[in-house]
């Protein structure tokens, strides 16, 4: 007997023991103020990230960062079931080397069923940044631009298409009214005095006065003796997609060109904000297979200008020697997801297959656009369907709320378990607080997550783990009642209280199983810490109290129990 | 020493058909109240949508950002609501399709540009865009999920116990549920993928204390051979009565706790919690040991009527544990 309670102590022992050895980093990591910590970060790295390694860790919900789950896009084109695993599945790898690239700490990318991804960023302060490095396709193509005549006839092409259309295409929002006098100013012109001048194989120009005319809604900018930049007022830009999106209107376009937007719009002379449309070759002359790398920093000649240095591997440079030798004194676009970013003028050949793409708003934009394009472009476009951010500030409120939510709780359920079981309720009370250290150092030690619902779940295995004591100290005052001696009501309400124990408990654990199956992050975590609560909760309630009364019916004069 | 219920001995069993009555009535309520609802109210985790929570430095009036929202284009249809603090508030938005990514940073800009607002300063704590394809495939699987779960119980109690035991705890532990989402109905609550979660707690729960009543059923069935059926069951229930109250009323303080403190998100969790606790209680007493009553009259009943009731076999003897 005093050997088998031996082993008990040790067991017990050893538990504390592993319990408080995982803790430790926990308690330490978290109640460490701000600065000792960014100290701490600052002069030895390593033990920073072993400490916060065996920390407990928050949840989204808890430290605050962004859930997206991404899907294929496949309202372009469809996918076969083979093309659309490797889609995805090359789409992992690309995301997860750009989010590598842009330095989050411990994100989590994985793929969930067969064409979904779910990324989870921590800590992201800036979301749109983050979104847009996740879910950029980060295409790039070197597109030439189609220049004088050929535009004149292809905005023609749509002013026919437009006359032809029953109905007046209407603007997607309430943008202004197309304002077709106003805008002359020494460096732009609208198009009917382009025309006007240009004078040649001009059609005669439509009365202005057709609402939705395609031609009334641009403004040209020479640059060239035959060339010139078509500019759409900012307004105006909303009609004018509608425009290029509907097939009636574009139904007598050359398909052989496409219309594309510039990244940027600039302010003119006349104070008026102005975006540029580009006509391109549809037919790429490179795409960004031909980058090796590409760094972000800023421009020789004007130092605040952020810019993008391309270097091409050895194929694309030679092919970028050929297609700038065959079209000098052409623009080329280069073209960043149908967007153009850049239209130089070729002057010469270019050999060494360097480029630069300019037009950012931001460093940080250029070393975003970078990334993307060192990382590679996504096999298809990915659409975000799910996306949850939740700020710092709010994750903290959380703790704070719940840790306060659960001290509560335990303290009314402690002195309860006092007032009603005296000396056996403080005996269920130490076995309550060493079931709380036995979770959250389980948490730490398997890596587990802890989030909002966990907190939860951990509160209310406070209310939960007493009932396993309820349940043994109910039966042992009933074999006293009995009149069973002490160390036999002991015994035999242990005996009997753990069967109904188990049983219960196992139907818990299944309902913790399905949760876990079903739900997503911070469900998952409710249901982790539900069942290691239901387990640790038999140990600490059943096996650690035994231990402690079987320790005290030893003594000879346990003849009273107080419970 | 304190002692509640002790050698309790009410005749539950006898108010059993009330009790049945009760239920009935409850249940054929929440089906009311969730018809006339026009079904059950789904947060945006099920029918896609937008959400934000704002945290304002001052408190903030909802029927003014209901104005400033009502006056801007595209958002009048937009819900404001109080979410835990006074200087909090979530506003939700059913999107056009294609447009749920940026509808949060929209509602923000132009909540910043609106006059009403230029003297409060906000910060946006919380948005969640969930696509209308994800949130309908996320209600099938919560559907099934507590279905899953059903079934799973359902199997271990007939192994552990007996099949018409499972079939008792289920049916009490369906009868919680459906009561918890009539609540949530009756109330105008919204049911979010938390909520679900709370409901498969309660699943989880509600059938912890069928169990120790049930436990204690086949124990004493095995103690009290002689005695008639229900006495047994009666017995069983009054004997785990001090336990059932004071476990429920453990958790049910720690829930208390976590409603009015837990701040907003956790605030609907406990509510599930606490309704399920409640009536999961109830249901340990009042619906699962009576349903294990009536099984066992019908089976008799219907053995008077058929010849194998002919045989001189007792009825009672045919409770083996």
């Amino acid at each position: 007997m005093r050997h088998r309670l031996k082993i008990r102590w040790a067991i017990v022992g050893v538990a504390v023991l592993a319990g408080l050895w995982y803790l430790w980093p926990t308690v330490r990591f978290y109640s460490m103020p701000t600065q000792e910590r960014q100290t701490l970060e600052q002069d030895d790295p390593s033990g920073f990230e072993r400490l916060k390694g065996s920390a407990v860790k928050l949840g989204l919900d808890l430290q605050g960062g962004m859930h997206l789950v991404l899907e294929l896009d496949d309202t372009e084109r469809a996918f076969t079931g083979d093309e659309r695993r490797d889609a995805v599945d090359r789409a992992l790898e690309i995301i997860r080397n750009r989010v590598d690239q842009f330095g989050v700490s411990e994100p989590l990318i994985q793929k969930i069923g067969d064409d979904r991804i779910i990324v989870e960023l921590p800590g992201i302060q800036d979301e749109t940044r983050a979104k847009d490095l996740v879910q950029r396709t980060a295409f790039l193509e070197f597109q030439l631009i189609a220049e004088g005549a050929l535009v004149t006839d292809q905005i023609r092409a749509v002013d026919r298409g437009l006359a032809g259309r029953d109905t007046d295409i209407e603007p997607s929002t309430e943008a202004a009214v197309p304002d077709t006098t106003a805008g002359e100013s020494e460096d732009t012109q609208t198009l009917e005095e382009f025309f006007d001048q240009d004078g040649s194989d001009a059609v005669p120009v439509q009365d202005g006065t057709d609402d939705g005319r395609f031609s009334t809604l641009m403004q040209t900018e020479q640059i060239g003796a035959d060339k010139f930049n078509l500019l759409v007022e900012e307004n105006d830009v909303p009609t004018v997609r509608v425009i290029l999106a509907d097939s009636i209107a574009m139904a007598a376009v050359d398909d052989r060109y496409e219309w594309l937007w510039s990244g940027q719009s600039r302010t003119f002379a006349d104070g008026r904000t102005y975006r540029t449309l580009f006509l391109v070759v549809v037919e790429p002359e490179m795409t960004g297979e031909a980058i090796a790398t590409a760094s972000a920093g800023f421009d020789p000649q004007f130092v605040s200008q952020p810019i993008v240095t391309l270097a091409m591997t050895g194929e694309g440079a030679s092919t970028f020697g050929d297609v700038t030798g065959r079209h000098v004194n052409e623009r080329l676009g280069i073209v960043l997801d149908n967007v153009v970013r850049m239209a130089p003028n070729i002057r010469q050949r270019i050999s060494g297959g360097r480029a630069q793409i300019e037009g950012f708003d931001s460093i940080e934009e250029a070393r975003d656009i970078a990334i993307v394009l060192r990382a590679g472009a996504l096999p298809a476009p990915l659409v975000i369907i799910e996306e949850r951010t939740v700020g710092p500030s709010l994750g903290a409120d959380s703790i704070e709320r719940g840790r306060r939510a659960g001290l509560l709780g335990l303290v009314v359920v402690a002195l309860f378990m006092i007032a009603y079981y005296r000396v056996s309720g403080l005996v269920a009370n130490l076995a309550l607080v060493f079931n709380i250290v036995l979770i959250l150092a389980a948490l730490a030690a398997f890596g587990a997550t802890l989030t909002l619902p966990g907190i939860a779940g951990l509160i209310l295995t406070v209310g939960m783990a007493v009932d396993a004591n309820v349940l043994v100290f109910e039966r042992i005052r009933e074999e006293l009642d009995l009149g069973k001696s002490v160390r036999a009501a002991i015994d035999a309400g242990y005996d009997r209280a753990l069967v109904t124990i188990l049983d219960a408990q196992i139907t818990t654990l299944i309902a913790a199983a399905v949760l876990f199956q079903f739900g997503t992050g911070p469900i998952k975590g409710f249901a982790v810490v539900l069942s290691i609560g239901i387990l640790s909760s038999i140990f600490t309630a059943v096996f650690v109290t035994r231990t402690v009364f079987e320790t005290w019916t030893q003594r000879a004069t346990a003849s009273r129990l107080s419970i | 020493m304190l002692r509640l219920f002790k050698n309790a001995n009410y005749p539950f069993m006898r108010w059993r058909r009330a009790a049945f009555a009760i239920s009935s009535i409850a249940i054929l309520a929440a089906g009311a109240s969730i018809a006339m609802r026009g079904g059950l109210r789904y947060s945006i985790d099920f029918t896609g949508g937008t959400l934000i929570q704002l945290d304002f430095e001052q408190p903030v009036e909802v029927g003014m950002l209901r104005g400033v929202l009502a006056s801007l284009p595209g958002l009048a249809s937009s819900e404001v609501q109080r979410f835990g603090d006074p200087s909090d508030v979530v506003i939700r938005a059913q999107v056009p399709p294609g447009e749920e990514e940026d509808f949060g940073r929209r509602i923000e800009a132009q909540l910043r540009q609106s006059p009403e607002l230029q003297d409060r300063s906000f910060t946006v704590v919380r948005t969640e865009a969930v696509g209308p394809k994800i949130g309908a495939e996320l209600k099938g699987q919560s559907a099934r999920a507590i279905l899953y779960a059903l079934i799973l119980i359902l199997i271990y109690i007939a192994i552990r116990f007996e099949p018409k035991f499972g079939v008792a705890a289920v049916i009490a532990t369906v009868h919680d549920v459906i009561l918890s989402i009539g609540a949530f109905s009756l109330i105008d609550k919204e049911i979010s993928l938390v909520v679900v979660a709370g409901f498969l707690t309660i699943i989880g729960y509600s059938l912890n204390d069928t169990i120790v009543v049930f436990d204690r059923i086949r124990e004493d069935l095995r103690s009290m051979r002689r005695e008639p059926y229900e006495t047994v069951v009666n017995t069983a229930v009054n004997q785990t009565l001090s336990r059932t109250v004071i476990t429920s009323g453990t958790t049910l303080s720690v829930v208390l706790f976590l409603f009015f403190m837990g701040g907003g998100v956790i605030h609907d969790f406990a509510f599930a919690l606490l309704i399920g606790i409640i009536i999961g209680t109830y249901s340990s007493i009042f619906v699962g040991a009576p349903l294990l009553v009536e099984w066992k009259r019908w089976i008799e009943d219907r053995g008077d009527t058929t010849p194998a009731s002919k045989t001189k076999k007792k009825p009672q003897t045919a409770s083996r544990a």
